[in-house]
């Protein structure tokens, strides 16, 4: 590609990124399924 | 100590890629040299020259001033040249000239009609379309959108149609 002579030199430091973000996928919505009244499971300490 | 950047904004030039199929997909590839574009990373230039040995030259980094090295990027009334060359070939072989605008940046050498840099990535893409057939056209447009740029068509039959209607829709955008 011709493009010429020389001119001027310079440089140059984006502040933003020149490369555009990906787009993240929009997160699915939460499915709220009933759920069934816990039963504690925990064990009981043993009484002396 | 790290040197301060002269500015901070990207060059914006013109540039004619070709779209191509690279690995199953369709990326562009610039026209002078077979270097792909990738999709979602800069494109960081290499000194060409160094690689040959008759042209053997002292390690740089792209682009030298003194070399031709660099990612190429120029004024709108250059590009008519590189257009009509991209369409010559597309006619043999299975390949689409695109035209579109670049943001370049890093080291940048400023030339008469147009600049030289150490990285650059498209800004915004036109396929012209009206040679193309319909799948083969809507492919092409699909997947160049993989680089997360606007992809615009155009329907011009010529070169001068396709720049002007470019030119249209830039002003449009701008």
């Amino acid at each position: 590609m011709e493009i010429g002579k020389l001119q001027r030199s310079y440089t140059i430091e984006p502040i933003e990124d020149p490369v555009p973000a990906a787009v993240e996928p929009e997160p699915a919505e939460e499915q709220i399924l009933p759920v069934a009244a816990a039963e504690t499971t925990e064990e009981q300490p043993s009484q002396p | 100590m790290s040197v301060a950047p002269d500015y901070v904004e990207p060059v914006l030039g013109w540039r004619v890629w070709y779209a191509v199929e690279d690995g199953g997909a369709i990326r562009l590839s610039s026209i002078i040299h077979k270097t792909m574009w990738p999709a979602g990373v800069p494109l960081a230039a290499t000194c060409r020259r160094m690689r040959i040995p008759f042209l053997s030259t002292r390690r740089h980094a792209a682009p030298a001033a003194e070399c031709r090295c660099g990612i190429y990027a120029t004024t709108p009334p250059a590009l008519r040249e590189y257009l009509a060359v991209g369409s010559a070939w597309a006619d043999v072989v299975r390949i689409v000239p695109v035209l579109g605008r670049a943001s370049l940046w890093g080291i940048v050498h400023e030339s008469e009609h147009g600049w030289r840099a150490s990285f650059a990535y498209p800004r915004e893409l036109y396929v012209p379309v009206a040679t193309l057939r319909g799948r083969w056209a809507e492919r092409v447009v699909r997947e160049l959108r993989s680089y997360r740029v606007p992809v615009r068509t155009v329907s011009g039959t010529t070169v001068d149609g396709v720049l002007d209607e470019v030119a249209t829709l830039t002003a449009l955008a701008a």
